[in-house]
């Protein structure tokens, strides 16, 4: 379980001053669930998950990961092993020659037998879908399979914990859909326990539990179809509304009938027909 | 005026192994005025295509004609048409290079040799163009700034060239939704001011607003060329090369097997409500 208490973060900025990134963020992430984490650009979603590996530690307040506070130093190397991170650029984040060298960084460094890192390597790859690539250069995957890659390189060191900064951003929408389907896959099967950073409503819907944050503050924390229900409130603060949603909204105020938690396309079409 | 290709060819590594066709046979004339859209999968050509419209990459075989001139010809003046021809890649944040705002978005006046007072001109339409206060943020080093603002000063600079066609893209890749609406808005306004915009992107959501033409590339192919509502109506068709249609439009065509009688060229939520509302009142 990851537990934030009265976690504060500020920056300097270059005039000097301090800008609160992280005003008091309280938070509890059990263990198995799917978080996804939405917000616009500086309302600091990746400030927040950049504490849940102690990248940044609080200037108050605590961030504990299955009982290890960040800010004690010898539990530096257990926590970053226990929530591997992956970013939003698919080119930034590959080292190696080969796929399977470059899943193999991390057991590597862990210091673990060769035979066991064989097993984990494969292992992940398999669980990524990206086995018959274990033999390619990166380079030449595309953005989904890079992202795929990545992950990879992050559950061979068995983390308890997935933090996912954005990695959809730069992908079209095949590559989306391989990661999406990866993390779901992975959440549901694997029982890691997911937090997802992203812009895209339609993959925060495959989330238990959607969290909106804002200047700092987490303004809204739901299931994904009570977030989503928010019409006003999202427009309010400038994010996506589903289509679905949005459709929903406008047809009840002209006087149809509909259940509030439509969000796709076939919940749409059952409501209609009904 | 226009931008035509006439049976354009791209061969990338010819007469090699890894000998690849990124663009076959490609015939499309894009009209001043207009506002395309370009949509297809990664891999599809798209990027390919752009790049022969200012004349960065040449015809392996066919003709590119920018305003009469023939850009795939030997000796062709290029520097005129990159002018006229202004380029926005993808990420163009990351092409910005200078210490400060200014200078990165006046490098290209000062290239083309102009006065000092003039570059000055320029850059302060092109900031005005996509809304950036020239006092604020010409000192400023762009790598201070937000994804979005970037964005924008790298755009400000292909706008500083005064061109004639506009061609981005995917300038909404990775912004978040306030940033992607600034970004679309801005291009909606220089469209309105009369330049001609081509747009690459992978949102069907976008490109079904502000497109009164797409060109579907599939496999180094046209696949479309149509008006914007005409090529989304070709539900089953997108869905055979793995393309998305607009959600709304989604739902019209499974009203329509559901024996509703609605219209399958919808493509926003507003006309969404007008046909559904048609059927149950």
């Amino acid at each position: 379980m990851i537990v934030v208490k009265k976690l504060m973060h500020q920056f300097q900025n270059p005039q000097g001053g301090y800008n609160e990134a992280l005003k008091e963020i309280n938070l509890k992430i059990n263990q198995g669930e799917f978080v996804a984490v939405i917000g616009h650009n500086g309302s600091g979603k990746s400030t927040l998950a950049k504490h849940f590996n102690a990248l940044l530690l609080p200037n108050k307040g605590s961030v504990v990961i299955n009982k290890k506070d960040t800010r004690d130093e010898s539990e530096l190397w257990n926590i970053r092993q226990e929530v591997g991170m992956v970013f939003q650029n698919p080119d930034n984040q590959l080292i190696a020659t080969t796929v399977e060298e470059d899943v193999a960084f991390g057991p590597e460094n862990l210091g673990i037998e060769p035979t066991e890192i064989r097993r984990l390597v494969d292992e992940s790859l398999k669980n990524v879908g990206m086995s018959s690539f274990k033999n390619k250069a990166p380079h030449l995957l595309s953005g989904g399979q890079k992202q795929r890659v990545a992950i990879a390189g992050v559950i061979a060191m068995r983390p308890k914990y997935l933090l996912l900064d954005e990695v959809t951003a730069m992908l079209d929408p095949i590559g989306r859909k391989e990661v999406m389907d990866t993390v779901v896959k992975l959440n549901s099967e694997e029982n890691l326990t997911v937090v997802h950073i992203t812009h895209f409503m339609e993959e925060a819907a495959f989330a238990d539990r959607v969290i909106v944050m804002k200047d700092g503050n987490i303004v809204m924390e739901g299931k994904p179809k009570e977030i989503f229900n928010k019409v006003k409130e999202l427009k309010d603060l400038r994010l996506d509304v589903p289509p679905m949603m949005e459709l929903r909204d406008i047809l009840v105020k002209d006087g149809l009938n509909l259940p509030d938690d439509i969000l796709t396309v076939d919940e749409m079409v059952v409501a209609l027909c009904q | 005026m226009s931008i035509s290709l006439e049976g354009v060819y791209h061969t990338y590594q010819p007469n090699s192994a890894y000998e690849t066709n990124a663009l076959e046979n490609i015939n499309l004339v894009i009209e001043e005025g207009e506002f395309i859209g370009i949509i297809g999968h990664t891999g599809s050509g798209k990027s390919t295509l752009v790049q022969h419209l200012n004349g960065l990459l040449k015809p392996t075989k066919g003709k590119v004609i920018v305003d009469g001139c023939d850009i795939s010809a030997k000796g062709t003046r290029l520097k005129e048409i990159r002018k006229k021809v202004g380029l926005v890649f993808q990420y163009p944040e990351y092409q910005l290079f200078e210490e400060d705002v200014f200078r990165d978005i006046a490098f290209g006046p000062i290239n083309m040799g102009l006065s000092p007072d003039m570059v000055i001109k320029k850059v302060k339409k092109a900031m005005k163009m996509v809304h950036l206060d020239y006092e604020k943020y010409r000192s400023l080093s762009p790598f201070t700034l937000s994804g979005g603002e970037k964005r924008r000063v790298a755009i400000a600079g292909v706008l500083a060239m005064e061109p004639k066609y506009l061609i981005l893209d995917e300038p909404t890749a990775s912004l978040d939704p306030q940033g992607r609406d600034e970004i679309v808005s801005h291009i909606v306004d220089l469209h309105n001011c009369g330049l001609t915009v081509v747009l690459v992107s992978h949102s069907m959501d976008v490109v079904a607003r502000l497109a009164q033409r797409l060109v579907v590339m599939h496999q180094s192919k046209i696949y479309y060329n149509d008006e914007t509502r005409k090529v989304f109506s070709e539900y089953d068709g997108l869905q055979k090369i793995g393309l998305d249609v607009p959600t709304v439009t989604k739902l019209m065509v499974r009203l329509k097997k559901e024996g509703w009688s609605v219209r399958t060229d919808v493509i926003t939520v507003e006309e969404a409500r007008e046909e559904i509302l048609k059927v149950v009142r």
